[in-house]
């Protein structure tokens, strides 16, 4: 359960408690694992989370083969309140979206994400839904946070397309962002989800003073 | 033998003839390529915003303020005519259709920050591909001069 650190002014005096954030997603994930477990009507396990900083220029290519590949994004915003905004991504593959439909549906139907049609789309973005909320509400539980986070919005296209737009408002002069990537098993099926956490400044402060103590510096 | 440089976010890319320029998956960011015909040298680089927030000091090609004098310079160091230059953009798309325009139509504001910019240094504007809400792969041919778009999603590639 590594994660790597950047060598980066802003980030590095969260270097040390670096570990609760994972910590925090387990947890969040483990409730989406049992939200899920139940919409899916079978035994749902999860990978530990990998939490990470990943550099504004690598995302597509780590979340993807190439920035080009297209996936499903489903975009969880949060109201701007007195801790910031924290917005957050889901990413699945094409191969995960398929498996979710597999699952989810009686005959699938899926020839490519390109061609999802509204019925299925609609899933996708309801089961993305399912996991950032149970995120959401173990990041506020522990944080003593109060974000609220808008209905999803789901997107399908080139992977590099879709992180655009939420870097450039989450991380104003720092490059990095935080990256929470699981996997999700049935017992024929593995769905891979990735999450990006995409805290404003603000935000980012609020998480570190509310979970440590730590001030501004 | 001609040879493709690829600018990745906030970084730009400068070549001469025959060699190819490109910028994969533009989502809100906007690719801009500045070209003199005569000399077949240009530049593309990737903007992610359209100015300076904060006390950055990183990449110059990150914003539209600091990309395109960047852009002008690099190509004019490297043998084009100032006065020959001409611009085309793509991208500036919205991917997601989210109810807070304020905060995330950043494609928006990236196209006018550029045109803007374009403007004040009197280089033409003589093709452009902008907005919508689809990523776009750009591709530019030195040798040509045309720009390659690649809505990769719809499977539709045309010149501009």
């Amino acid at each position: 359960m590594g994660f790597d650190l950047p060598d980066n002014d802003f980030y590095a005096q969260f270097n040390p408690k670096i570990e609760i954030l994972q910590e925090i997603s387990n947890i969040g994930v483990g409730h989406a694992a049992t939200a899920l477990s139940q919409l899916l009507n079978r035994k749902v396990e999860m990978s530990i989370p990998r939490v990470r900083f990943v550099s504004v220029a690598d995302v597509a290519d780590t979340l993807a083969e190439s920035s080009e590949e297209i996936v499903a994004g489903i975009l969880q915003e949060t109201a701007e309140d007195s801790n910031g905004m924290l917005n957050m991504l889901l990413i699945f593959n094409a191969l995960s979206v398929r498996s979710l439909l597999n699952i989810l549906t009686t005959k699938s139907t899926v020839e490519s994400l390109e061609k999802l049609d509204e019925v299925n789309s609609s899933i996708i973005k309801e089961t993305g839904n399912i996991l950032l909320l149970q995120t959401i509400s173990a990041i506020n539980s522990f944080a003593e946070t109060k974000w609220f986070p808008s209905p999803p919005i789901l997107a399908i296209d080139m992977v590099g397309a879709l992180t655009d737009e939420l870097i450039t408002h989450s991380l104003d002069d720092s490059n990095m962002f935080l990256l929470v990537e699981v996997d999700v098993f049935t017992d024929e099926e593995t769905i891979k989800g990735d999450i990006l956490l995409l805290p404003d400044k603000m935000a980012m402060k609020s998480l570190m003073s509310n979970l440590f103590g730590m001030e501004e510096p | 033998m001609s040879t493709t440089h690829t600018a990745k976010i906030g970084e730009i890319v400068m070549s001469k003839s025959p060699d190819v320029l490109q910028a994969l998956a533009l989502g809100s960011c906007v690719g801009v390529v500045i070209y003199d015909q005569s000399t077949k040298i240009g530049a593309l680089a990737h903007i992610l915003l359209p100015e300076i927030t904060g006390t950055s000091n990183s990449l110059p090609g990150k914003f539209a303020t600091t990309a395109i004098p960047e852009a002008i310079k690099m190509t004019v160091a490297r043998g084009a005519q100032r006065s020959n230059l001409i611009a085309k953009i793509a991208g500036g798309a919205r991917m997601f259709d989210v109810s807070n325009l304020s905060i995330m139509d950043v494609g928006q504001r990236n196209i006018e920050a550029v045109l803007r910019l374009l403007t004040e240094n009197n280089i033409p504007v003589v093709a452009k591909d902008v907005g919508e809400n689809f990523g776009r792969t750009i591709i530019f041919n030195l040798e040509s001069g045309l720009l390659t778009i690649k809505q990769v999603m719809n499977k539709k590639t045309y010149n501009i």
